[in-house]
């Protein structure tokens, strides 16, 4: 099978997933306790704004003539309505992204540069002091709960020091624009990227560390060495590259989580994202932006996924275009 | 006038809870042009030479005693920079055949293209292709190789990439370790007489390794029968095979020769456990004597010198004298 032949399949697979994912989502609506119209319509929502839901997605129309009817609305871009913001759930969730993913693609991007450095550290001075410490520093790093971190900081940085701003995305107070305001979001995204970025590393460095132990005494390694190659030339050219394939897949896997993975983070520092989004959803019973949250992430979650299978066919040829994973 | 001699070399292993003694006092050199062949079961130092002489022993290994002479230098004493002057322009090894001999996600070609570049740093790149493809063809294997990946070959394609690979900088000397083991036999075969064409054609001297007398007899003008880390027999292939000497060598040669035929005791010799290893270190006699037949109270006591019996026909063991 070939390449172009792959990715056409793997491309007509997402889309399976992701209509699958729509399915569940609708039956979830279905199948809940209760009338769904007055479900998705809101608990706020008015009597006659129950019945123009249920107008609108037929719901005294046969289970199968819904469905197909749901599904046209999703992807006209149709997610319902929420009561609580009024606003179409759709254009609530796409206000919120690119706050999430200030966040979180940051701080994922941040974890792995920084893992992987002090992984390499670690892994050319295999079992050494230096190595046994911060290994075991990694691993109680590992075990710190997110929120736990992020309060922790708040009260050494913000309480204690007063040197950053601890909660929100800007200082409502100065009312900035433009540089300066830019200026005042970098200042308070700091705590939580710093928070999010640190409970991250120790996945990225203890994975990256094994893999170049590892891959350090692989046979090409002893081959490379014994035709005269140096040390740093062997780990430049050919142990980082062969090393790097776990890592990278991590990281692929954990862009799935990369609007829903910094709810706690996001809460603790009152940042706007998507996490808080789906707090007050949840507390105000607002299920049409739940359900959209909740779609929104699932895909997400099957685009990484593609994400890596392409990654992998990319940096290893040994993986062949197959479809042993379908 | 010998090329490579190595005198009296030792070496052993730290383990976390024990030394392994792979190497005691082995001697033995090569001439010019010729092919030595090293014969021993698994576990008996064999690989621990040929890393020995490449410099490349893992970090727990230490080399106790012993040099390595070549053109009047101490491999064993050389500065890291110096080694790798010598490494692969001078002696080159074809590795112990494995899946992962080289990168499984780098092409073929540009992993010997780095190789040469190694060491003529001013190469250019449609040069090197040349002598890259020039190598590969002499192995027997397609040009169109530089482009695949290991795992896209075979067994023996791959270990014909690791030939082609020994030859790029046109060494003096091959260390050849297992060249041949994990192929089927019409590979094994064929590889080996490969080889051997090889070495008539563009002449290096080659110490070829492995635990299978057929390969070793096959190609080999000498050879060296080690045991437990030491040499108990060496003479030329022929002497050996007419008059195996040694109570070790005698057994190998009747199972692995004469399956046909095989005596009792013979099996007995070659499958009998080791529990020499363990009391090693305040063992201070014959290292075969768990094993032997023939052993008396002074092989318990005593470690046999290998002393020359015949013609070039040397063995370690008291019953020649
Ligand atoms: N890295 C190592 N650490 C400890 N012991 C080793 C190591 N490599 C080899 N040995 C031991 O040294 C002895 C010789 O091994 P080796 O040279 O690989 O033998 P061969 O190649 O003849 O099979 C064996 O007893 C083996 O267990
Ligand atoms: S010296 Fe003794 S124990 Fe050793 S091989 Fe000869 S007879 Fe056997
Ligand atoms: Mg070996």
């Amino acid at each position: 099978m070939g390449w172009k032949e792959y990715l056409l399949r793997r491309i007509i697979q997402l889309f399976f997933i992701v209509f699958i994912v729509l399915i569940l989502n609708f039956l979830i609506i279905n199948l809940a306790p209760g009338d769904p119209a007055s479900i998705m319509a809101g608990e706020l929502a008015t009597k006659e704004y129950i019945e123009a839901v249920r107008q609108k997605w037929g719901l005294n129309k046969p289970i199968y003539e819904r469905l197909i009817s749901y599904v046209s609305n999703v992807v006209h871009g149709d997610f319902g309505y929420s009561f609580t913001y009024s606003q179409s759930v759709l254009s609530l969730i796409a206000e919120r992204i690119p706050i999430t993913l200030m966040l979180t693609l940051t701080s994922s991007i941040l974890a792995f540069v920084i893992g992987l450095l002090l992984a390499v550290r670690s892994a050319q001075n295999a079992f050494s002091k230096e190595d046994i410490i911060v290994s075991n520093a990694m691993l109680v790093l590992y075990s710190v709960p997110s929120f736990w971190l992020g309060l922790v900081l708040i009260g050494v940085f913000g309480v204690g020091l007063r040197l950053l701003p601890t909660s929100g995305m800007t200082d409502v107070r100065a009312a900035n624009t433009g540089l300066l305001l830019a200026i005042d979001i970098l200042i308070h995204s700091i705590l939580p990227i710093s928070t999010l970025t640190a409970i991250q590393i120790p996945v990225y460095y203890k994975i990256a560390r094994n893999s170049i132990v590892e891959q350090s005494s692989e046979d090409y390694a002893l081959t490379f060495t014994m035709a005269g190659m140096n040390r740093s030339d062997l780990f430049r050219k050919y142990i980082l590259r062969n090393s790097l394939l776990p890592p990278v897949t991590v990281f692929a896997l954990h862009l799935g989580y990369i609007l829903s993975g910094a709810v706690l983070v996001e809460i603790v520092f009152g940042w706007p994202g998507m996490g808080r989004l789906l707090l007050g959803a949840v507390y105000s019973r607002d299920y049409p932006l739940i359900m959209g949250i909740y779609l929104i992430t699932s895909i997400t979650v099957a685009f990484a996924n593609f994400f890596v299978d392409i990654l992998y066919v990319l940096l290893d040829p040994r993986v062949k275009y197959t479809n042993e994973s379908s | 006038m010998s090329l490579l001699e190595v005198c009296k070399v030792s070496v052993e292993y730290k383990t976390w809870n024990s030394k392994i003694e792979a190497l005691n006092d082995v001697s033995f050199s090569l001439s010019h042009n010729e092919i030595l062949g090293i014969l021993g079961e698994s576990g008996s130092g064999k690989s621990t030479l040929a890393l020995t002489i490449m410099k490349a022993l893992p970090k727990n290994a230490k080399v106790r005693n012993g040099k390595i002479i070549y053109k009047d230098k101490d491999l064993l004493n050389l500065s890291e920079s110096m080694l790798n002057s010598i490494r692969w322009k001078e002696i080159s090894i074809v590795p112990q055949n494995s899946m992962n001999s080289l990168s499984p996600v780098h092409k073929i070609g540009d992993q010997l293209y780095d190789i040469l570049k190694l060491h003529n740093p001013s190469i250019e790149k449609k040069e090197a292709l040349e002598i890259i493809k020039e190598k590969l063809t002499i192995s027997n294997l397609g040009e169109n190789i530089v482009d695949k990946y290991p795992h896209q070959l075979s067994g023996g394609m791959r270990q014909r990439v690791l030939i082609a690979t020994s030859l790029l900088c046109e060494p003096k000397i091959i260390l050849a370790d297992e060249p041949t083991t994990g192929l089927d036999v019409v590979t094994q075969y064929q590889i080996l007489k490969e080889l051997k064409e090889l070495q008539d054609k563009i002449k290096f001297s080659m110490i070829i390794i492995s635990h299978d007398i057929s390969v070793i007899v096959n190609i080999s003008q000498r050879v060296l029968v080690m045991y437990n880390g030491q040499v108990v027999e060496e003479g030329k292939t022929q002497s050996i095979l007419e008059e195996p000497m040694h109570p070790y060598t005698k057994a190998l040669f009747e199972v692995q020769l004469m399956v046909g035929r095989i005596k009792k005791e013979d099996l007995k010799i070659v499958e009998k456990q080791d529990n020499k290893i363990q009391n090693f270190e305040n063992f201070s006699g014959c290292v075969f004597y768990f094993r032997c037949p023939f052993a008396t109270q002074r092989c318990k006591n005593e470690n046999p010198r290998l002393t020359k019996v015949k013609n070039e026909h040397s063995v370690a063991c008291f019953l020649y004298g």
